[in-house]
């Protein structure tokens, strides 16, 4: 499978991201920005990058507050929200905040609807838009919102593009640090599972019953999300991905051994389906990603292909690896370099909150976060 | 020990089935209440719904029939028959199940019409049906799916529902291409994060239910089934708007198709929960109640269920009734025992003092002989009795009651009551045997499953630990207590409104342990049980409480326990003739995790505005 989408791309890091905003960033550019109202500290990193670089920028901030409810267990870090909202406020004015709720409660019962109100959200706001530049920092959003934001932005942008309108460079960007990950815990894992909003394909499918290949991206402290999602989605073939190479040499073999139980008691996965992929570099997650479900649905042409299901119990930073392969084969922007319809599905296991060990801690390993811009569309990709 | 959802194999899920569930249904059969109408199948959570429905689908129905005259399966291949499934000329019925986990809800939360959401709801539901029948038919003929669809036609008579494209007359490749083309439009429709388009894909009617007839289909020009059975399990998935547009579809069409439709009873509105059991325009059968009224039956179930699934075990415990100790184990509490007894002794001369006309009774007493235990079990109910009478207004001359009085006042009340305030207040254990364990599932599986898995691997620690295998009424206890625990400290995430209903059950199970705890044991064995009053001269005596707004929030946590199996309703005959109470029972389980009787009969009437007392205002 050759000529992808994202076959040649842009991914800065650390030090080239200053010196980029500095380039990039003109007097006519009109940047809207898109974070999540959390509480963690690396919230306002990106943006306290962009403006300590370029604070003349034309910028309209777009903050989502995301309201897993009262009883979620996050709510023990109001204070910490709290903080995060003041130093976005000193940094920034015009800031526009809009609501989502985890939940909805129809007729007494409870359902999933983040991902979707988020989607209806950048459906909103998004069109008739003149901005040059969007960037979504994912630093504190949670995984199924920020999936359904970018799906969201990348299918609007794709059908500006079709209709040959101009269409604005667009971001995405992480403060990965992994120790900062380690702390947060997921609190009470959903019971009820669910494919995120734009990725369910035909997973669900009573006429297509291919064998499913799960693919789940691991990282620290997952086994419960791990079973869980294997018995919701009861896979022909789980091949885990650990990653590596990686800034902690020994991490995926800690994970590994970390897993192990669940990995081969629980899961049944043969030794020999474990991948590997670099942890800093979702680019190459996506190619991965994408070329071993176009082999597996190779391999099983006599069975009519497979389907593929992606979980990433992973950094963020890794978890936009899986988020472009799952865009890349439910959305085509080149039907003929993906060949035949690859159905591919995304399963997160949400949770009810969070828990983090150690809050004082958390704050301290701020510092030490390092800044991924991830460029999906504009410029570099013009053709 | 888990539930049959999970057991894959046909052969393995067939072994460990119980034909004494099929019970439930031969009964409706025996009464004509099964085949050609719409049947509701109602239960909380693990009580064996969908291993009911799963007996019914195609791949079982055939490895039954090809077995069946093997002892594993011989009862249940009769007890199908009885329901007119099976013959010995093959399977009758093409079983089809859809469950409604597969994100139907999203339906709802689409940014179009109410009304092209129910369109796309039928779609789905049509489509499904059919691709899950075309299936179905093929595994039943044993055919391979879905490449021998040519040789299945379709020929529907009637041309009702030619507006929705589907053909009149097709093979059932056709059939399958139509259906997997809506299937696949709807998804896309619903998930896509390209615009939906209002008009799109959709049908209006729920009309399945009237084109899988059995006349319809032929496969090589022969027959196809006698029966078509669609089974929608897991209905309390489908939203509010979902359920009611499709319940009102399938009753008021009146059709003569098999519709079973099951679904979790927090799926009904607080009144559908509260009404009538016999008032009902369609079958309903709730299996819980079902199961309530056939004890004997259930802890027979119970015993298979365990039997066979610890008989497939492959470590050394291959039985699991006969490793539970039944008995308590007298001379482990030798000591406590005596000293209870001697306390006992005590507490009689006690109260006995207070007037002489126990003098006889407290002489019988001392005199009393007998193995520690039982010696103590008489002296317990000799003190609840002199205790009740001492309560008792004065209205005779202090005559010392005789030892026959206090015979004729002894009974199996009094006895079980005196076993419990015995076990509470020396700390010996009262949970323990099979019995106990059968009470504590409180007619349902799963629940049973629960505590006796944890059993069995108690069992399976012993063998591994080389010590015997059967588990000790102290560690049976100990075990049972930690999963009542587990389950109460589970309860936040599962309940909708868990604040009041968890502070409501906390009112509920401190009032009954109070009551039954008195010393004169009133409702011996003891309260575990409610029922509301009318009363005109409450604190808000406006109507009555199932109506009045002002009740809607007690109205509302009953509701959610009696839908998550906290509370279950029961019928009681009492006072005044033909007098009938509703009285909210509390799941046995909470019975055991506030130190409760297990039995069921004592329950106080409460009026409505103390009830809501208990219930804060707010989440």
């Amino acid at each position: 499978m050759n000529n992808l989408r994202w076959q040649h791309s842009v991914l800065m890091r650390n030090n080239e991201v200053p010196e980029f905003w500095k380039q990039h960033f003109t007097s006519s550019s009109k940047l809207l920005f898109v974070l999540g109202k959390g509480f963690d500290p690396r919230m306002t990193l990106g943006i306290e990058n962009i403006l300590s670089e370029v604070p003349e920028v034309k910028l309209e901030c777009l903050l989502i507050e995301f309201d897993e409810g009262r009883n979620s267990p996050s709510t023990r870090y109001k204070d910490l929200v709290t903080s995060n909202n003041d130093k976005l406020t000193k940094l920034v004015n015009n800031i526009t905040h809009k609501k989502i709720s985890a939940w909805s409660k129809k007729g007494g019962k409870k359902m999933r609807v983040g991902d979707r109100q988020a989607a209806q959200l950048i459906f909103e706001i998004l069109p008739e838009h003149d901005y040059t530049d969007i960037i979504v920092d994912i630093s504190a959003l949670p995984r199924s919102i920020y999936f359904a934001i970018i799906g969201k932005m990348l299918a609007i942008i794709d059908d500006d593009i079709a209709d040959k309108k101009k269409s604005p460079n667009f971001f995405v960007m992480a403060a990965e640090n992994v120790n900062i990950d380690y702390q947060i815990v997921e609190e009470e894992l959903d019971d009820d599972l669910g494919y995120q909003h734009g990725f369910a394909s035909t997973l669900d499918s009573v006429a297509d019953d291919r064998p499913v290949i799960w693919l789940p991206l691991l990282g620290e402290r997952k086994a419960a999300q791990l079973e869980r999602a294997y018995q919701f989605i009861s896979p022909s073939e789980v091949c885990p991905i650990l990653p590596f190479p990686s800034k902690d040499p020994r991490r995926s073999d800690n994970i590994f051994i970390e897993h192990q139980e669940t990995l081969f008691d629980v899961l049944k996965t043969e030794a020999q389906n474990i991948m590997y992929v670099p942890e800093q570099n979702p680019f190459e997650v996506y190619k991965k990603l994408i070329s071993t479900i176009d082999n597996y649905h190779n391999s099983l042409s006599v069975l009519k292909g497979s389907k593929a299901v992606l979980s990433t119990f992973c950094s963020k930073l890794l978890s936009i690896g899986a988020l472009l392969a799952a865009y890349e084969l439910t959305y085509p922007h080149n039907p003929v370099a993906v060949g035949d319809r690859l159905d591919v599905g995304v399963l997160h296991v949400d949770s009810q909150g969070y828990n983090i060990d150690d809050p004082a801690a958390l704050q301290a390993m701020r510092d030490k976060s390092e800044l991924f811009v991830i460029w999906l569309t504009g410029t570099p990709y013009d053709d | 020990m888990r539930a049959s959802e999970r057991i894959e194999s046909d052969v393995s899920f067939l072994r460990l089935y119980s034909h004494v569930v099929l019970e439930a249904l031969i009964d409706k059969n025996q009464k004509g209440e099964l085949w050609n109408q719409v049947l509701f199948i109602r239960s909380s959570p693990g009580a064996g719904k969908t291993s009911l429905l799963r007996i019914f689908e195609p791949n079982s129905l055939n490895t039954l029939h090809t077995h069946r005259s093997s002892a594993d399966y011989r009862e249940l291949y009769g007890a199908l028959k009885k329901l007119d499934v099976i013959s010995e000329d093959g399977v009758q019925v093409v079983g089809v199940i859809l469950s409604g986990t597969r994100n139907y809800g999203m339906i709802d939360d689409l940014a179009i019409s109410d009304g092209q959401k129910r369109r796309l709801f039928y779609a789905l539901l049509n489509s499904r049906i059919v691709l899950a029948f075309l299936k179905g038919i093929c595994i039943l003929h044993k055919l391979p799916y879905p490449d021998s669809l040519e040789i299945v036609k379709f020929n529907f008579k009637g041309d009702d529902f030619q507006s929705f494209g589907i053909p009149s007359s097709c093979n059932g490749k056709d059939l399958h291409s139509w259906a997997s083309k809506i299937e696949r439009d709807v998804q896309v429709s619903m998930d896509s994060f390209r615009p939906q388009k209002e008009n799109m894909v959709g049908h209006d009617e729920f009309f399945v239910i009237d084109i899988l007839k059995p006349e319809s289909f032929t496969v090589a020009g022969k027959s196809s089934c006698t029966k078509v059975l669609i089974m929608l399990d897991d209905a309390h998935k489908f939203t509010a708007g979902q359920r009611e547009s499709l319940f009102k579809y399938v009753v008021e069409r009146r059709t003569n198709s098999n519709v079973w439709i099951s679904e979790r009873l927090e799926a009904l509105q607080p009144e559908e929960h509260f009404a009538s059991f016999n008032k009902r325009d369609y079958q309903e059968l709730n299996l819980e109640r079902f199961w309530a009224n056939r004890q004997g039956h259930f802890e027979k179930i119970l015993l298979a269920v365990a039997t066979k699934r610890a008989a497939m075990s492959t470590d050394q415990v291959n039985s699991f009734m006969e490793n539970l100790e039944a008995d308590l184990e007298e001379d482990i509490y030798d000591v406590k025992i005596k000293n209870a007894v001697e306390n006992i002794r005590g507490n009689i001369s006690k109260i006995g003092s207070y007037s002489s006309k126990f003098q006889t009774w407290i002489e019988h007493a001392k005199e009393a002989t007998g193995h520690p235990l039982e010696l103590a079990m008489l002296l317990k109910q000799i003190e609840i009795i002199i205790t009740r009478n001492v309560g008792k207004t004065q209205l005779a001359f202090d005559f010392p009651l005789n030892v026959k009085e206090l015979n004729d006042k002894m009974d199996s009340n009094t006895e079980a009551a005196a076993l419990l305030f015995l076990s509470r207040e020396n700390k010996i254990p009262y949970y323990y045997g099979f019995k106990s364990l059968s009470k504590v599932s409180t007619n349902n599986i799963e629940q049973f499953l629960a505590f006796s898995s944890e059993l069995f691997e108690g069992m399976l620690s012993n063998g591994i630990a080389g010590n015997p295998v059967m588990i000790s009424t102290e560690t049976q206890e100990k075990i049972l207590r930690k999963v009542a625990d587990e389950k109460w400290k589970e309860l936040p995430k599962l309940i909708p409104q868990s604040i009041q209903v968890i502070k409501f059950i906390t009112e509920l199970c401190d009032f009954s342990y109070k009551e039954t705890y008195k010393p004169n044991a009133p409702y011996a064995p003891g309260i575990s049980g409610i029922a509301v009053t009318e009363d005109a001269e409450g604190l808000l005596p406006e109507g009555p409480w199932l109506k009045n707004p002002i009740y809607e929030r007690l109205r509302e946590v009953l509701s959610v326990c009696l839908a998550f199996n906290l509370l279950d309703l029961k019928e009681v005959n009492q006072g005044e003739k033909g007098k009938v109470w509703k009285v909210f029972y509390l799941n046995r389980w909470l019975c055991l995790k506030f130190n409760l009787a297990l039995s069921y009969g004592g329950w106080r009437a409460k009026k409505p505005d103390e009830l809501l007392k208990w219930i804060p205002a707010h989440e």
